[in-house]
């Protein structure tokens, strides 16, 4: 992988100077490419055809990121961006490495996204140690430019945001939403871990000894203390937290 | 109150000295434990509690701070028992709040209200006299106390601060812990007070106590147990560093026996938790575990012990409610060993029917019992020891009492029994209640009981732990139904668990299809036996004397509750006789271990002090306590100094921890001494120095005027949400010379400028809060209300910068990952900052600032209070009512309970207790019939109910 990387990086050794050429110009095929399709698709253009494969900008060709795409097809296709993963959103992707060595690219590629797509997102992939400098550089860089960034650790990772954010385009956010789960004993035990230093066999514990979380609520302190794994400090503060109010009471 | 010679000289190092201008009335004192650290608190205490002060006594808990006022009061003897340590808490109201710092006085204030108040300026910081820090240790360069202590000096450079320390080993952790907590305290003094100090050990030694130490041994069953425990333990460390190579603790059994070495391995794996597996978490977790083991061995009965034991068994089982990975140290040959050998604590099976027959058991347990069921029923070593020392010494007193004049009571020989928790505390009332009425074996009712409750437990269990969603619970049923019929063929389930080939996996399988078979039988038998009610009563009618038939008759009562109520609690029932049974011996628990009643919060020394014992019993030992009777029998003088016998079990886990805590804090002092030694302090540690009249300058310039245009009092200034005040985000943000604004917000956490609002997440909240779905919530809001919202993912300085690793090959609902992308796709216009401290995020929000209005805070204020108000229609909207935090997060995971109606209940219902004794009738009104139908099931159905 590390090897592809070093490929990915040295393409872009052979035209640094070429300036005005577009980044996704670097390869010849693909600027051959580009000129039989420029009259079809102007490149100023939003691509609007629906798809559902994650398309991709010919720049990235190399990029070790496009071999962990597995859930998702994907195409080259002549997009401003580096990967559009919905209709109305785009990734740029960048690696620290590579921006440590050639600060100037992002803000180029930031510069001809302009404002187009309502989605955008900066995907950095982190792989430089001491990271925190960049990371602050280019919050201020995107929070100016309208652009959300969404940091990866890992070449696999990087290639599960974008899977993820083309499968989930349609999707309606409701598995993050409030939601009623009617799992007795996972709720029981969200409920009484709550309590600091309480633990699932804890739960267990006192359930099995009480029957029921009423009875669980109304036992007294002496009566806690003699369930086995429960000491002094524990057992006071689950039923301080069951008699404890829910208001703040001021003082009068 | 008696202080001793070397306490005067502790607090005259750290008073205020007119004739010598370097004392200055700073300094931190750390001493050994139990030698009086808070006797010298209460003395500054009694010195400074004048009106014309006003000193802050901080880091102090509630139940410390009523002790205190007590024994203050007490000193001070004034009227109404009202003394002039002030509490102000979350209890009292901000208005009153200035008045109170105005009348000046001592104060104890909690650390999150005082900062409030001295940024919103309600405290006049420049007329503070000084600071009091007790738990110095506890103080980091980020905690509260720091933030406190800095804004006191920016503002204050005369006021004094004295802080307190008794654990010489938290200063030794870490790199320099001592040079920078003393820089975080702005202190540049440090006197250190070791037990081996001249002054000290002079002192003591003038009227030194005789302990007699009795040594028991352990039983061989438990000396078997400990070391099988010891060997699980060395076993799942080793497995920890086998799946992590990233720990390095030299792992002996002494490091292993205290708690702070599960605090050691975490700090150790904390750069890499998020990215180490479920397993590798699981089996720190166990550590802890049989860490604990190890002490309940010594201190539970055989029954106690061995139900915890089944407990942990259950939750790993495969058929478990929780299903999750497995402790891998439940499958050693040793953890087997620890199963065999306490389940034959407890009870054995055997053939020989001479032996059933042999043994006497209460008729009650008899009914519970299998056929080939003989309990064995071991007693703790120390029991016995216990009855033989009270024996000679009780009798002795009853001799001298007779000599003496029958008259006074008070003359009678008090008997001190010390211990470590209220459960042997009370344990050890019944043991001794029991000996006393009972001539013969006092523990034989109290054992028999036990083990009553303990077959009853089970069944318990067993309804619980099945699981109702998954298809295992057939299997186990069938499996269940095959070791009944005693077929020894392998369950398959467990099998393919066990597939390691490990043979005692196998072994304890045999072990639980035994127990599971009693089940079965107690249920087929209980419902036979109520009918036998009667007959049985006379029985031990006839048996026992009037007194112990009282007595029986009550428990038998019980007893019958306890079938017909299916689920009542298995607990120890205490009689109000067995309560108050203190004409001789006393049994307290050690203070530091105390918790339960708040009356009886006092120190040590003080309960010495009150009660004046003749004899003392060390039931477990405290080196806190043996210091503390040390420094009690020094201020004795001339009286008699008690006796005091100390139990320790040969050879045990109990011994060797006494041992090295008294060796680790010799050696902590050592080396912190050294340390001192060595350290280099900055003549302007202390915070007194003025800043430099050019800094001030540069603060004043405002770069948002062209050229820097001077702008008089003109600052930077971030609104931030009162709860945050739990974090140090704040702290560093005042540190970047950002002005910090508290106000209770409704809408976000920090308000940077009109525009941008910022969700602040770390990252345990944030897998919360996805998972309750509070944060989709949270950040629509947001979007509603600012053009800007933002989310701040915040990690811990000390952790990894890293969210989990993705290791599916398949796109997962689960992932922290898809989550964000869900949240990103429904709020395109959302902004995440991730940062990998505070100190990231606070520079992340100056960067922000820069060229942006300063925030309104009426403004902000008044964003999303007609959101509340829409929901909440019952009761208007209060923006000062504080609610209390984990009793509203208990709320808020019980089913039924939603983002919308958790207000409502919360204003209308006192606590978790009373809404459990609702109806579904009373609930309906507040949150509708759905929701209260949910939650009335929740409190009142049993697990029994889910199986069908």
């Amino acid at each position: 992988m590390s090897d592809n990387e070093y490929l990915f990086e040295e393409i872009d050794f052979e035209f640094p100077e070429d300036k005005k050429r577009s980044f996704s110009q670097i390869n010849e095929q693909s600027d051959t490419t580009k000129k039989q399709n420029e009259p079809t698709f102007p490149i100023q253009k939003k691509i609007n055809y629906r798809t559902n494969r994650i398309l991709v900008n010919r720049c990235q060709k190399g990029n070790p990121v496009l071999l962990n795409i597995r859930n998702i097809a994907w195409e080259y296709s002549n997009i401003i961006p580096d990967f559009q993963v919905g209709e109305t959103s785009c990734v740029l992707y960048l690696s620290l490495k590579y921006h440590r060595l050639h600060p100037e690219y992002i803000f180029r590629r930031i510069e001809e996204l302009g404002n187009r797509y309502l989605l955008r997102i900066l995907l950095i992939f982190v792989d430089v140690t001491d990271n925190q400098l960049f990371i602050r550089e280019l919050t201020k860089l995107t929070m100016d430019n309208n652009i959300t960034i969404v940091i990866s650790w890992s070449i696999e990772e990087s290639g599960r945001y974008l899977e993820t954010f083309k499968s989930y385009e349609n999707k309606p956010p409701d598995l993050i939403k409030e939601k009623v789960d009617n799992d007795y004993y996972s709720k029981l035990s969200d409920f009484l871990t709550q309590v600091k230093s309480v633990n699932k066999t804890d739960v267990l514990t006192l359930i099995s000894n009480y029957g029921t979380v009423k009875r669980i609520v109304q036992a007294a302190p002496t009566s806690i203390v003699s369930c086995s794994g429960f000491g002094d400090q524990k057992a006071n503060r689950l039923v301080n937290a069951f008699h404890e109010p829910f208001i703040v009471k001021e003082k009068k | 109150m008696n202080l001793l010679k070397f306490h005067k000289e502790v607090i005259s190092t750290l008073m205020t000295n007119p004739e010598n201008k370097q004392v200055d009335g700073d300094g931190l004192v750390i001493m050994s434990r139990g030698l009086g650290i808070r006797k010298i608190l209460l003395a500054f205490l009694n010195i400074y509690s004048h009106n014309k002060n006003l000193v802050i006594l901080l880091n102090t808990s509630q139940q410390e701070i009523e002790s205190l006022k007590q024994e203050l009061a007490k000193i001070q003897k004034t009227k109404n028992g009202q003394s002039f340590l002030k509490v102000i808490n979350n209890e009292t109201p901000s208005s009153e709040r200035h008045a109170i710092y105005i009348k000046g006085g001592m104060l104890a204030i909690t650390s999150r209200i005082l900062v409030v108040d001295m940024l919103n300026r309600t405290i006049p910081t420049h007329l503070i006299t000084g600071f009091l820090i007790n738990h110095a240790h506890n103080i980091t360069e980020t905690s509260m106390e720091a933030f406190i202590l800095r804004l006191f000096r920016q503002e204050n450079k005369v006021g004094f601060i004295k802080a307190f320390s008794d654990s010489p080993e938290s200063f030794i952790y870490g790199i320099w812990k001592l040079e920078k907590t003393m820089r975080t305290l702005f202190l540049r003094n440090v006197y250190f007070w070791p037990r081996f100090h001249l002054a000290v050990s002079k002192e003591l030694e003038k009227n030194s106590i005789r302990v007699i130490e009795i040594r028991v041994p352990l039983s061989p069953n438990m000396k078997n147990i400990q070391t099988s425990l010891i060997e699980c333990l060395e076993a799942t460390l080793l497995d920890i560093k086998k799946i992590t190579n990233y720990i390095d603790v030299d792992f002996n059994i002494e490091n292993a026996l205290f708690r702070s070495f599960d605090k050691i391995v975490r700090n150790q794996l904390n750069p890499i938790w998020y990215s180490i597996s479920n397993r590798a978490k699981k089996i720190v977790g166990d550590l802890k575990t049989i860490r604990s083991l190890i002490d309940y061995l010594l201190s539970y009965d055989c029954v106690a012990f061995y139900s915890l034991l089944e407990t942990i068994l259950a939750e790993n089982a495969p058929t478990s409610i929780f299903q999750q990975e497995n402790s891998p140290w439940l499958l050693l040959d040793a953890a087997n060993t620890v199963f065999s050998l306490s389940k034959n604590r407890v009870y054995i099976n055997t053939t020989n029917p001479r032996d059933l027959e042999k043994c006497k058991v209460t008729p009650e347990l008899k009914r519970l019992l299998s056929k080939n069921t003989l309990p064995i029923l071991e007693e703790l070593p120390k029991w016995k020891v216990l009855k033989k020392e009270l024996d000679p010494s009780q009798q002795k007193i009853k001799i001298e009492i007779k000599k003496e004049n029958e008259e006074e009571e008070d003359e009678n020989k008090k008997i001190l029994i010390m211990v470590n928790s209220r459960r042997t505390s009370l344990q050890l009332k019944m043991i001794l209640s029991l000996f006393k009425k009972n001539e013969l074996n006092g523990s034989y009712y109290l054992m028999n009981k036990l083990l009553e409750n303990y077959f009853l437990w089970k069944k318990k269990l067993a309804y619980v732990n099945k699981n109702p969603n998954g298809p295992v619970n057939n299997d186990r049923k069938t499996s269940n139904f095959q070791k009944n019929t005693n077929t020894s063929k392998p369950g398959g389930r467990y099998a393919s668990l066990n597939n390691s080939g490990n043979v005692g996996g196998s072994r304890r399988r045999i072990r639980r299809g035994k127990s599971s078979s009693n089940i079965n039988f107690i249920q087929t038998h209980i419902s036979n036996s109520i009918n036998d009610e009667e007959k049985i009563k006379l029985e031990v009618k006839n048996d026992e004397n009037d007194k112990n038939d009282n007595d029986e008759t009550k428990k038998r009562n019980e007893d019958e509750e306890q079938e017909f109520g299916e689920y009542l609690p298995f607990d120890i029932q205490i009689d109000e006789e067995m309560e108050n049974d203190d004409e001789n011996i006393i049994i307290r628990e050690y203070s530091n271990t105390r918790f339960l009643r708040q009356s009886d919060m006092e120190d040590d020394y003080k309960m010495l002090e009150d009660i004046s014992p003749d004899y003392v019993i060390i039931y477990d030992p405290n080196l806190n306590f043996i210091r503390n009777l040390e420094i009690y029998c020094a201020s004795l003088k001339k009286k008699k100094i008690p006796k005091v016998y100390m139990l320790i079990y040969d050879n045990s886990i109990e011994e060797q921890r006494y041992l090295s805590q008294i060796r680790r804090e010799k050696y902590a002092f050592e080396r912190l001494i050294k340390e001192k030694s060595i350290m280099s302090i900055p003549i302007d540690q202390d915070g007194r120095i003025k800043l430099q009249p050019e800094d001030d300058f540069w603060k004043e310039i405002n770069t948002r005027i062209a050229g820097g245009q001077l702008e008089k009092g003109y600052k930077k200034q971030i609104i931030v949400d009162v709860r945050e005040f739990r974090c140090s985000l704040p702290l560093l943000i005042h540190t970047k010379e950002i002005n910090v604004k508290p106000c209770t917000l409704i809408v976000g956490d920090y308000i940077l400028t009109p525009t941008h609002c910022v969700e602040r997440k770390s990252v345990n909240d944030l897998i919360q809060s996805f998972k309750s779905g509070r944060l989709y919530n949270q950040v629509e809001s947001m979007s509603t209300y600012y053009k800007q919202p933002i989310l701040l993912i915040e990690f811990n300085q000390d952790k990894s910068f890293l969210l989990q690793s993705v290791n599916k090959s398949e796109i997962s609902n689960e992932d922290i990952q898809s989550k964000i992308v869900l949240l990103l796709l429904a709020f395109p216009n959302l902004k995440i900052l991730w940062a990998s401290s505070p100190y990231a995020s606070s520079e992340m929000f100056d960067d922000i600032k820069k060229s942006q209005k300063e925030p309104d805070e009426q403004e902000a204020l008044s964003k999303g209070t007609e959101l509340l108000e829409k929901n909440n229609q019952e009761k208007s909207y209060n923006p000062y009512t504080q609610y209390n935090v984990t009793p509203q997060e208990m709320l808020l995971s019980i089913p039924g309970v939603n983002y919308k109606n958790y207000r409502i209940i919360m204003n209308n219902v006192e606590n978790i207790y009373e809404l459990s004794q609702m109806t579904v009738d009373q609930l309906n009104p507040l949150v509708g019939i759905e929701s209260a139908r949910l939650i009335y099931n929740f409190f009142n159905s049993t697990p029994k109910d889910k199986l069908v």
